[in-house]
């Protein structure tokens, strides 16, 4: 259904789905690590913050996935959009107007989606601790 | 469409006078005291719309109140206890009994008329919706003349809230009252969803779908997963309230922050889900007084989706201060940022098409404009506090109340005033004063700068929030003076448009029709209005057919589209499919009834008697809520017609019955378990939250409840009850209702031994709720799961009445499709619930 010939609802937010799925894998790996790292040995015993090296090799590959997985459906956008004799602003009753319309809204969403994407993994380059 | 109309029956103006009188007849608003058993999307519009507004000026009245407590320094105007009553009222009632409510009385007043639609699929909700909003509210609101209201701030924070000794009932009001409230909102989400999905005219494609009609649908799903974390978070917190079970209560492993997050997971979308809406009404205004076209349709429809996205990747930045990782607040930091992307794409998309066009200046225009300016800049407070330094400086005080009231009276007070200016002719035949409309605009433009601009700064000097008073020589004392005279100028506004809306127009003449010269189809209804909703159900084939379709208005009035008539004297819609709108039923909605009054107050009667604790009387209610709802829905839907198909004019014929995917009620289940499952992953979020902050005790070691036999042994019987479900839906296919009743019942029988299955492991092991957080979270997943196997053994046991009263049969299976439905969400819920409480525990050990 996502893999689609056809632009549906689905292809229009698979982007936007990734996004918060990765936002969601970023923010539980971060927690979890520095949560349980704190539960075992609170800091104000002495030692260092507990850094998250692990939380941000999994944030890093999910980033990774996360982009391909949003270019891969801005590629097939791209394809819906271009796909029929429509012109912008694909507002007349035809299938290729609905067809490109969707293309190119699901073009804009992942645009954004990527964008989004990249601003949650950036914390994880610059903060490497729990503090 | 002329060239298919030109020999059509519609020729003959006798012909259409009759089927005029008919659609009156069928549709006509009762008379006297049954009125008030209407259920037609433009009676409840009305009532919804005008109790939300009543709701805002009474919390208008208490924000007032603070206003004139905080005018000058050691006030004793309010005490301090009272004062906390009336800010937390002030903004539970704006946000939950006004600014969502109005969304959706909105939404019900127009979208049908926008979408050529006579109403929405399930009528009878939206009423079931108003009358609980209606008792809900005025039960929250009533309190505060008992000196009982809620006093621990809109947003509740325990350990306060959950202490008996610092609040009395109040805290019991608003958590019972408001998830009252909050079902409904549910109910009126699926029901916008569904409409707008389903009920578009025949034609309009997703391209040619309005704007409004985007945005509902984009909010309506932020519902579906924005309230449900809220109801799941209510639930822990009343058990813990009423029966002490520790869920936020440090001393027993419990947690604050959990409450936090769940309450801000609804908190934050909740704040988009009130924008986006009245930015909707801005994309129907904007186009109309630049008399183009919307430039950027697709652009709005991108940012209406990706802030529905983003809008939930917020949460945690009401949180900064709670102590968090900064890596943690550095995501919701960044999140926050990028939701500004999408939000400012719709101001430059409306700028654009006011540049492109050639703008009429207008009532409405003004505030549209007044929204954007006052918006724009709590927009930008806004990407300020999001910076989590900032906002450590700016936390909990007045800046924050500076920055809210611009983004919420900009974002949405402003636009929702432009949409009643707009809207009121539509709604009520009648224009508004121009007049009167500018002289409000100023008021409350005016006023309202003056009173939330100076206290940018009395926030940034350190004046806290929801303190009641102020000690001299602080700085603060000319700043809250001036808020608090703004506050009076901006009531005044507020009176000036309230008299406008509500002075007698009788003597007023009628609006001509479609007075603004919109394009869009809501603005062919005639002036005094016609209870049909739309005389026919139009052919679409641009985005404004008024605008750009020959001859549509013409056409319209001589019926020459679908459903010109009311032969068989039934409340007729079309239903069309979701991508492209082809016609795939002729749908048959239901009348007026009192039933769903009844429904909604013996609902609202059982969650009012659990605020007081009284639990007989609450059990009594829940079992005449239940026998009302069965009754509605044995009476009222699923209902067989006469004869298989009906010609909807044009040639068209097309089926009265429809089941399964096709149907809206299949719909409308899949969509209600969509908002059941987030509520419950919200419980099962709650599970995993206290595993990551317990080193060892959440799970504890081996040896604690549930175990695994029982919750195995639950499986079992599970499956298998679902297995019976699939069975009998194949027997009803095959047309054996002897085989259909003996899986039905089988079903039942093997549901219940694996809910009572369910709830014995935690009762053989001993597991104390109110021991620690672990006991009682095992038992709140396993009493949730039990509870919604309950349910579907209602269903069940509903089937096989059904099929026992011939009203369930090979031809007629809505029912069995609907109920299958949920029994698939039910599995999900019960394996889920298992693996978690079963064998989780085995895994971490």
């Amino acid at each position: 259904m996502i893999a689609s010939t056809r632009a549906n609802l689905i292809t229009l937010i698979t982007a936007p789905t990734v996004w918060a799925v990765h936002f969601l894998v970023c923010y539980v790996a971060a927690s979890v690590e520095c949560a349980k790292a704190m539960a075992d040995a609170r800091v104000f015993t002495g030692g260092g913050w507990p850094d998250i090296t692990t939380a941000r090799i999994v944030i890093a590959v999910a980033t990774v996935a996360a982009l391909a997985a949003i270019a891969w459906s801005s590629r097939q956008a791209w394809r819906h959009w271009g796909d029929g004799d429509a012109e912008p602003p694909y507002d007349d009753a035809t299938f290729d107007d609905r067809q490109q319309f969707l293309g190119f809204a699901t073009v804009l969403l992942c645009g954004l989606s990527f964008i989004g994407v990249i601003f949650v993994a950036l914390p994880a380059v610059f903060i490497g601790d729990c503090r | 469409m002329t060239d298919a109309a030109l020999a059509s029956p519609q020729d003959d103006p006798e012909l259409r006078k009759a089927q005029e009188a008919r659609l009156e007849k069928v549709w006509e608003t009762p008379k006297g005291f049954r009125y008030w058993s209407a259920v037609n999307n433009s009676e409840v519009g009305i009532w919804y719309t005008a109790t939300a507004l009543a709701f805002f000026l009474f919390a208008g009245v208490l924000g007032l109140l603070i206003r004139a407590q905080l005018a000058v320094p050691d006030n004793d105007f309010l005490s301090a206890t009272f004062y906390n009553q009336v800010f937390t009222l002030h903004g539970t009632a704006m946000m939950f009994l006004f600014a969502i409510p109005i969304f959706e009385a909105v939404a019900i007043l127009i979208l049908p008329e926008m979408l050529g639609a006579r109403d929405l699929p399930f009528p009878r909700l939206s009423a079931f919706g108003y009358w609980s909003f209606l008792l809900g509210g005025v039960f929250v609101c009533g309190s505060i003349f008992f000196n009982a209201a809620p006093d621990s701030g809109w947003f509740m924070y325990p350990p306060l809230s959950t202490d008996h000794k610092q609040t009395g009932i109040g805290a019991d009001v608003w958590l019972l009252g408001l998830s009252f409230i909050e079902v409904a909102s549910i109910a009126a989400a699926v029901e916008l969803i569904v409409g707008t999905l389903k009920c578009r005219p025949p034609g309009m494609r997703i391209n040619l779908m309005p704007l409004y009609a985007w945005y509902v649908l984009v909010v309506a799903g932020m519902i579906l997963f924005a309230f449900p974390p809220l109801i799941a978070g209510d639930i822990l917190f009343e058990m813990e309230r009423m029966f002490g079970w520790p869920f936020f209560d440090p001393s027993k492993g419990g947690d604050p922050l959990l409450w936090q997050h769940l309450f801000w997971i609804f908190g934050h979308p909740e704040v988009y889900i009130i924008f986006l809406p009245a930015i909707a009404l801005l994309a129907m205004i904007v186009p109309t007084f630049a008399q183009r076209p919307i430039l950027g349709y697709s652009w709005i429809v991108l940012a209406a989706i990706g802030t529905g996205f983003l809008s939930f990747g917020l949460w945690v930045h009401h949180m900064f201060t709670t102590g968090l990782p900064s890596i943690s607040l550095a995501f919701f930091s960044a999140a926050s940022e990028a939701v500004a992307i999408p939000t400012g794409v719709q101001i430059f998309v409306f700028l654009a098409t006011l540049l492109a066009g050639r703008v009429i200046y207008s009532v409405p225009m003004l505030y549209a404009v007044g929204a954007l300016a006052i918006f724009v800049f709590g927009g930008l407070t806004g990407v300020m506090v999001a910076l989590a330094p900032f906002d450590w400086q700016a936390h909990d005080s007045h800046f924050v109340v500076a920055h809210l009231h611009y983004t919420l009276i900009g974002g949405m007070f402003f636009p929702l005033i432009a949409g009643i200016y707009y809207y009121y002719p539509f709604v009520m035949d009648r224009r508004l004063s121009d007049r009167l409309g500018k002289i409000g605009f100023w008021l409350l433009f005016v006023g309202f700068n003056v009173t939330f601009l100076p206290m940018h700064i009395t926030g940034l000097r350190g004046m806290p929030r929801r303190v009641f008073t102020y000690a001299e020589g602080l700085g603060f004392e000319t700043l809250n003076l001036v808020s608090t005279v703004g506050a009076f100028v901006f009531a005044a506004g507020v009176l000036v448009v309230a008299w406008d809306i509500l002075r007698p127009k009788s003597k007023e003449p009628y609006a001509p029709r479609n007075v603004w010269n919109a394009g869009t189809l809501e603005w062919l209804s005639e002036n005094p209005g016609r209870d049909w909703g739309v005389r026919t159900v139009p052919i679409i084939s641009t985005r404004y057919p008024i605008w750009q379709q020959p001859n549509f208005v013409r056409d319209y009035d001589e019926g020459r589209f679908y459903l010109p008539d009311a032969e068989e004297g039934k409340r007729e819609t079309l239903i069309t499919s979701v991508l492209d709108a082809r016609p795939i039923q002729c749908l048959r909605v239901p009348s007026n009834t009192f039933i769903t009054m009844g429904a909604a107050f013996l609902t609202g009667g059982a969650f009012i008697a659990a605020t007081f604790y009284a639990w007989t009387l609450t059990i009594g209610f829940s079992i005449a809520a239940l026998i009302a709802i069965v009754i509605w829905l044995w009476t009222g839907t699923a209902i067989i017609p006469e004869k298989k198909e009906k010609d909807v004019g044009l040639g068209l014929k097309l089926p009265l019955y429809v089941s399964g995917p096709d149907s809206v009620g299949w719909w409308a289940m899949f969509i209600t378990m969509i908002g059941d499952m987030s509520a419950f992953a919200s419980l099962i979020f709650g599970y995993f939250f206290y595993w990551t902050i317990h080193a060892s005790a959440f799970p504890p070691a081996a040896g604690v409840g549930p175990g695994q036999f029982w919750p195995a042994v639950a499986m079992a019987l599970v499956l298998a009850s679902w297995g019976a479900m699939l069975l009998a839906r194949r027997a009803n296919a095959a047309d054996s209702p002897g085989a259909l009743r003996f899986w039905l019942a089988g079903s039942v029988v093997l549901a219940i031994g694996g809910g009572a299955a369910l709830l014995w492991g935690p009762h053989a092991t001993g597991l104390d709720p109110t021991s620690h957080v672990y006991p009682a979270t095992v038992w709140i997943i396993a009493i949730w799961t039990a509870v919604h196997l309950g349910v579907g053994v209602i269903m069940t046991l509903y089937c096989l009445a059904r099929s026992v009263g011939r009203k369930l049969t090979a031809e007629h299976d809505i029912d069995i499709h609907n109920v299958v439905l949920f029994w698939h969400f039910a599995l999900i819920t019960m394996a889920v619930t298992v693996a978690v409480l079963a064998l989780f525990p085995l895994a971490v050990r």
